[in-house]
């Protein structure tokens, strides 16, 4: 048997093995990047969260529907989120790399194998724009923060989904093309500071199977005499699904933690390097898997519903969304809520980011004499928005964890009397809560203002960029944009909150 | 030294500054903040009665919430009150009407009672279902004063300030590191390409390779998985 460009793996220590070039490496760290770098620890990450949200459907629709003594209603909306913006900002995308929806999948694909490839048409990210947007609108219109039944209906309606496409579709299109967490987290993942990305591009160069991305074949599958091509052996452990290629992989985007890239390096050259959170957002060129960001209507329309989303999403928490909605009601004479909330979100997601990014578009396009388009200017600078756009989501969500950190407790003892009849773990401690509001209010004033530093500091780059000669003509609009932003998510902050802002997770 | 994040020592001021901040949140833990569970299911004739208090000094509010005993269908609507005394009895006792509010999934009313220092209050939730008789469920609170101070928020904001210093001189330290060397790079390189707007576009997709991924690979190749070239 002669089997064409195999390259044997490295065994740990090996000398072109690398790991000592400075670079804080968390597979390196004992203990933790022993267990991230044995090929089961994915799933056994999963497992724990998916029997945590088996529990919570089963609570969701067998257990109280008053929704703060609910499991499903309270982990979703209050400790779920949370946790998912603060590992986003202290670690990077763990979130997806332990998502339980991919676990039934996992299971059906060793039976039936996915036949159709993701329609060509849909590989972009409307879909999951599609999906966000109406995450967003039915979080408002049925009042999910409040429903225990919905939130479950929501889990098992995101079980089927995953499940029906990638049993499907190949790869993982749920994720890549589909999955409205997952686009969250691809985009707040650019304020992460660790990434999955090649420790030296030197071995790169000499690599000529490129595992990382076609997957590690089985050379040993039996074959017969003939000379046979690598490509066509068995696959023993898949590349990326989401069609990053390492070495020109950049940043976090569409990068799911999942870690196959680096269990089929066949140079153990791929590991989770520390890097400047949001430095990525400032690059530009080609993105593997993702194309040019310039050029790129997807990302950009992603990136204003993600930033104008997190507005929206903190307002309709406070109590004077109620009297706005009334007034509306009052001038239009509707009755029902949806077109009321139709309009909010209209205004909210469309005519107020096309008002805004219009303008600072069209100012600098006039000021600095550009020949580029005005989509083509705002391709390039909304993902300086990105910054606040995640500092507004973790001052909200951030809120809701800080302040109702605690409440899982007397919940999960509720849970467990109403289940079996006894005090198992105890009383009901339903004094439990979390932070002070006197503590989290600054926290949150913290994260704006984080977002805000970054959002300039990105901003200027790319507008150094954009004109080397005259920075503060391309800068200057955006920037007004940006505190714009700023100055309405700390006047939100200031309002009066609604009841489920307050201890419903709203 | 160039500040960056793979700097050990800068990692480890972060987690300092991190340990330092979270101490001090525990001492500040005190009772106040979002509402909070005063009475959980609590039974009276017709109605389970759940209240949620959130007792500032100034307007206080209080949520009453009112299911049926067995949870199965939804409850007659009752009418609620919410009366507050001071236990030292300085005041007299004071009643305010709980509006019920407009939630979807359950019934739920809010009082607004008044509380004008901070000490220890009586407050009495009457529930009064239609043709019943009204039924009182007392609890003691603290009220506490509202928000924030000037100190609470230096206090907590300091390492956010930490932080972003860090953070933003890191990102600009690296950013000039990587012009200088993009300008190393095109010195080497034909001068003729030493023109303006040559240098905007060599410089930001150098930058891109070079700050992005460490990687400097060239070129696509075919992957029949990927069903045509991976770029
Ligand atoms: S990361 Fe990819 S290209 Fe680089 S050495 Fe590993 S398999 Fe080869
Ligand atoms: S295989 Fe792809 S998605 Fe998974 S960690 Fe590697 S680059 Fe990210």
């Amino acid at each position: 048997m002669t089997v064409l460009d195999v390259e044997r793996p490295l065994e740990r220590g090996d000398p072109q093995s690398p790991g000592a070039n400075g670079q804080f490496d968390l597979l390196e760290v004992p203990l933790l990047g022993g267990f991230l770098r044995w090929r089961w620890s994915r799933t056994f990450l999963q497992l724990p969260v998916l029997l945590l949200s088996l529990l919570m459907i089963a609570h969701a629709f067998f257990g109280p529907q008053l929704a703060p003594k609910n499991l499903a209603a309270l982990l979703t909306w209050v400790h779920f989120r949370g946790l998912v913006v603060l590992v986003l900002l202290v670690g990077g995308n763990f979130f997806c790399m332990a998502c339980p929806f991919m676990l039934p999948r996992e299971l059906a694909r060793r039976f039936v194998k996915p036949s159709w490839r993701w329609p060509r048409i849909l590989r972009n990210k409307w879909p999951s724009i599609i999906c966000l947007v109406g995450v967003l609108f039915a979080y408002e219109l049925f009042d999910l923060w409040g429903s225990p039944w919905w939130t479950g209906a929501l889990i098992v309606g995101y079980f089927a989904a995953a499940f029906a496409i990638d049993t499907a579709f190949e790869r993982a299109s749920f994720c890549k093309y589909v999955c409205p967490v997952g686009q969250f987290n691809f985009l707040s993942a650019t304020m992460s500071p660790l990434e999955v990305k090649v420790r030296q591009p030197d071995v790169c160069h000499e690599c000529t199977t490129k595992d990382c991305i076609r997957g590690r074949h089985d050379v040993n599958a039996p074959c017969g005499d003939q000379t046979i091509i690598l490509s066509e052996l068995p696959i023993i452990q898949r590349g990326c699904e989401l069609a990053l290629f390492q070495p020109r992989k950049v940043g976090n985007l569409d990068c799911t933690f999942c870690l196959d890239c680096v269990y089929a390096c066949p140079h153990d050259n791929i590991g989770i390097i520390a890097r400047l959170p949001g430095e990525e957002l400032a690059g530009t060129g080609t993105r593997s898997g993702i194309g040019n960001l310039d050029k790129n209507a997807g990302w950009t329309v992603l990136t204003a519903v993600f930033v104008f989303g997190a507005l929206l999403n903190a307002f309709a928490m406070t109590s004077p969304v109620y009297v706005l909605e009334q007034e509306i009601s009052r001038w239009t004479g509707l009755r029902v809520e949806w077109p009321i909330l139709g309009m909010l979100f209209m205004f909210g997601l469309i005519i107020e980011p096309a008002i805004l990014l219009g303008t600072a578009a069209a100012v600098t396009q006039y000021w600095t004499h550009s020949k580029v388009t005005m989509w083509g200017i705002i391709n390039r600078f909304a993902r300086s928005l990105i910054p606040l756009g995640f500092g507004i989501w973790l001052a909200h969500y951030g809120f809701h964890f800080f302040t109702g950190a605690l409440t899982i407790i007397p919940v999960t003892q509720n849970a467990c009397r109403m289940a079996f009849g006894l005090d198992l773990l105890g009383k009901p401690m339903w004094q439990m809560g979390g932070l002070p509001e006197s503590v989290v209010y600054p926290m949150e004033l913290g994260f704006l203002g984080l977002g805000l530093l970054g959002s300039l500091l990105v901003c200027w780059r790319i507008a150094s960029q954009f004109n080397s000669q005259a920075p503060t003509k391309a800068f200057f609009p955006w920037s007004v944009v940006i505190i714009t932003l700023f100055v309405s998510a700390c006047w939100i902050l200031t309002q009066p909150m609604d009841m489920r802002g307050t201890f419903l997770g709203g | 030294m160039r500040l960056s994040w793979h700097t050990p020592d800068c990692l480890r001021h972060l987690i300092g500054m991190a340990a330092l901040w979270l101490t001090m949140c525990s001492v500040a833990f005190a009772h106040e903040g979002p509402p909070f569970p005063v009475l959980m299911d609590e039974p009276i004739p017709g109605y389970r009665v759940s209240v949620w208090a959130d007792p500032d000094i100034g307007t206080g509010k209080f949520y009453v919430v009112t299911e049926s005993p067995n949870s199965a269908n939804s409850p007659p609507e009752p009418q609620v009150e919410v009366w507050v005394e001071p236990v030292s009895k300085r005041l007299p006792k004071v009643t305010y009407v709980a509006h019920r509010e407009d939630v979807r999934n359950w019934m739920q009313f809010l009082a607004e009672p008044e509380f004008d220092a901070q000490e220890l209050w009586n407050v009495g939730i009457v529930v009064t279902a239609p043709e019943g008789t009204p039924h009182e469920l007392q609890v003691e609170v603290e009220a506490t004063p509202p928000g924030m101070g000037p100190w609470d928020l230096a206090i907590y904001l300091f390492p956010f300030l930490m932080f972003g210093g860090l953070w933003g001189v890191g990102l600009i330290r690296s950013w000039h590191a990587n012009d200088r060397s993009n300008r190393k790079d095109l010195a080497a390189k034909d001068d003729s390409q030493n023109n303006d707007e040559k240098l905007e576009v060599e410089s930001s997709s150098s930058i891109n390779r070079r700050v992005q991924s460490g990687g400097t690979h060239s070129g696509s190749f075919s992957s029949p998985a990927f069903g045509g070239r991976v770029t």
